[in-house]
């Protein structure tokens, strides 16, 4: 007879094994989850003096009804349907170069600087991700209008497609995220809440970008040479031109901070709205709607599938003890809480260099969600530290995913020179994640403060 | 979007046209995915808009109805999703073996993938033809949520089908081509 730990070792080693192998993320974790279901229960009905065929029979009949249960549960799930609404507002936007207007408006008030640029690109990546739940659609979005225009003006190679891939990553934290969508659900934690604690984070962050480049150009001018001046016409265009952007933004944030809408009812608004707009300005043909409609249902598949994988996870590691072997292990070490966290940081960012950010995301969450809770984090706070690791995995090396992004837009620029580009942004994110732990507020401020 | 089921985007190759299966998925998921999720969106705002907010008036069973719309807009978007490679795989290993031994680990995560999920589709079936004795309904109406158990056992089906469809290519070619969406 075996020990439910041991089922739990077996079952992570399976998983990475799978992973290795190249299964799905989502496929590993319902098959192990299945499986593994199936042995832990056996092994308990075992311990408490069943006999064997009766046991197995057991662990059949919990395996089975948890795989089609949980699946069905994670398919109907109300909170859900942010999921494919979100995704809906992001693609319209992205088809229909809505996000353009907010680079241009950023490039008017920011282009004469040295940098200005690419600190417009970094407003253009943040007000896209106000609209999109996803950092790669940012990075793809902005990069393909950003960076001829950053070559054009001669920009540093580096600091050109380094503040793309870093400002692609802030999809990811302003919501809507994707990301935190899934962290909420497996947490049980308002969306809303999350989505608010994301904002000033968010915006913080974007301004670390900007320092940082504003650094460099200060350092070392010829990276990022200044581009015209506009005049108080080219101005006020610009503004015209990322009113519609804005008003989206604005309307969908404001009516879940003032309770107007819940997460839902913003996301299907937002949906509407954009699609609106987009169709009164004429930028949307039955071809483009067609491709939104086939990417949100990608998307959506893509988000469901590893949904599922965990929703049958879970159960599994739950059954296994391992979480709470883990919480016993980590509170005894003579580390303190701070320590614990340092350490939960530190195993993100190795995980980050090679696990994509939503795969890493469900398959950690079912053992560092009980170490959270059991030492008293707000999860709220955790989310927001959670979801800024996850993006310095996008940019980390070898498979940041967005590196990979800006490298098929700019196909001449190395590898090596792109990855050189990213550390000084990647260096901002450490500085927002201490900021975070100094000042929980920066996080916690607007979900205490909305009705 | 996604062109493969990876971690990374893969290198730019000339991709031929979507097969016979292609086209005729894609026609299906734009009528069927379309328009179930054009029909979510609207009932949504103009229920929290128009009923809620400015007639004071919610349309009874909204949310029942957008659950169920929800399910079959997941479940279409299952089997498509394999074919656009939207399901996440993590590449790093893979890509330090050699060309075959790296075809062969894919071959045998798609067959076994596939004859999981055929598991997966007979156990929801399964689930479905209970669904009436557990008293598996939704809140509002009580509308059973058999048929749509089934509809997730019949896509999960599906899913399953493609996964050794693409091992039969692997087997034939070497490869798996996927659907690309900005070809669409």
């Amino acid at each position: 007879m075996m020990s439910v730990e041991t089922v739990g070792v077996l079952g992570l080693v399976c998983l990475f094994v799978m992973l290795a192998m190249r299964f799905s993320v989502a496929l590993s974790m319902i098959i192990v989850g299945f499986f593994g279901t199936l042995l832990a229960t056996q092994q308990k009905m075992l311990a408490l003096g069943l006999p064997a065929e009766r046991a197995a029979s057991q662990g059949w009949k919990t395996a089975l009804s948890n795989l089609s249960g949980e699946t069905f549960e994670a398919a109907s799930n109300y909170n859900l349907l942010v999921i494919p609404l979100f995704i809906l507002m992001g693609n319209l936007a992205g088809v229909s170069g809505m996000s353009n207007g907010l680079f241009r408006a950023a490039y008017a008030f920011l282009g004469h600087l040295r940098g200005g640029l690419a600190s417009a690109t970094i407003a253009g990546c943040a007000g896209f991700a106000a609209l999109s739940g996803s950092s790669l659609a940012a990075a793809v979005t902005m990069g393909r209008v950003a960076l001829p225009e950053m070559r054009r003006f001669r920009y540093d190679d580096g600091l050109a497609t380094g503040a793309v891939a870093a400002g692609g990553t802030l999809g990811f934290l302003i919501p809507p995220s994707g990301g935190m969508i899934i962290y909420a659900i497996l947490t049980e934690q308002s969306i809303g809440q999350l989505f608010m604690a994301g904002i000033i984070p968010g915006i913080l962050l974007s301004l670390l970008f900007i320092g940082v480049i504003s650094l460099q150009v200060w350092r070392r001018p010829g990276l990022g040479p200044a581009g015209a001046r506009s005049d108080l016409a080219e101005k006020r265009r610009a503004l015209i031109g990322a009113a519609p952007i804005t008003t989206v933004i604005g309307l969908t944030i404001a009516g879940m901070y003032t309770g107007f809408f819940t997460p839902v009812e913003a996301s299907a608004f937002g949906a509407v709205l954009t699609f609106a707009i987009a169709l009164a300005e004429r930028k949307l043909s039955w071809r483009k709607m067609r491709l939104v409609a086939l990417q949100t249902m990608s998307a959506t598949s893509t988000i469901f599938l590893i949904l599922i994988g965990a929703f049958v996870f879970i159960p599994f590691m739950s059954l296994t003890e391992i979480p709470t072997r883990m919480v016993e292990f980590l509170t005894a070490l003579p580390i303190g809480s701070l320590g614990i966290l340092a350490v939960v940081i530190l195993v993100y960012i190795f995980l980050g260099t090679f696990l994509e950010g939503i795969a890493m995301l469900v398959l950690t969450l079912p053992v560092v969600m009980p170490i959270a809770a059991a030492l008293g984090w707000d999860l709220v706070w955790f989310g927001i530290v959670v979801v800024i690791v996850l993006e310095m995995g996008m940019i980390s090396p070898p498979v940041g995913i967005n590196v990979f992004i800006v490298k098929s837009i700019a196909p001449d620029v190395p590898m090596l020179r792109i990855f050189a580009g990213i550390w000084p942004f990647w260096f901002a994110m450490i500085l927002m994640l201490v900021l975070l732990i100094v000042f929980p507020q920066i996080a916690l401020f607007l979900p205490q403060t909305m009705f | 979007m996604a062109r493969t089921a990876t971690s990374r985007p893969p290198a730019a190759e000339p991709a031929p046209g979507p097969g016979l299966f292609d086209r005729w998925l894609v026609r299906i998921a734009l009528a069927t995915g379309g328009t179930v999720l054009t029909a979510m969106t609207l009932l949504c705002v103009v229920n929290v808009l128009i009923m809620r907010k400015l007639l004071a008036a919610p349309i009874v069973g909204a949310e029942d109805a957008l659950i169920l719309l929800l399910v079959t807009f997941v479940a279409l978007s299952i089997p498509f999703g394999a074919r656009t490679g939207a399901h996440i795989e993590i590449e790093v290993v893979s890509e330090m073996l050699p060309r075959r031994i790296a075809l062969g680990q894919q071959l045998v995560a798609r067959l076994a993938g596939g004859a999981f999920l055929a598991l997966m589709a007979w156990q929801l079936a399964e689930a479905g033809s209970q669904a009436a004795r557990f008293g598996e309904v939704t809140q509002q109406f009580e509308l059973s949520y058999e048929p749509f158990y089934y509809l997730l056992a019949l896509c999960f089906g599906l899913f399953a089908a493609i996964q050794i469809a693409d091992a039969w290519r692997m087997m034939r070619t070497g490869a798996a081509e996927m659907l690309s969406l900005e070809e669409e």
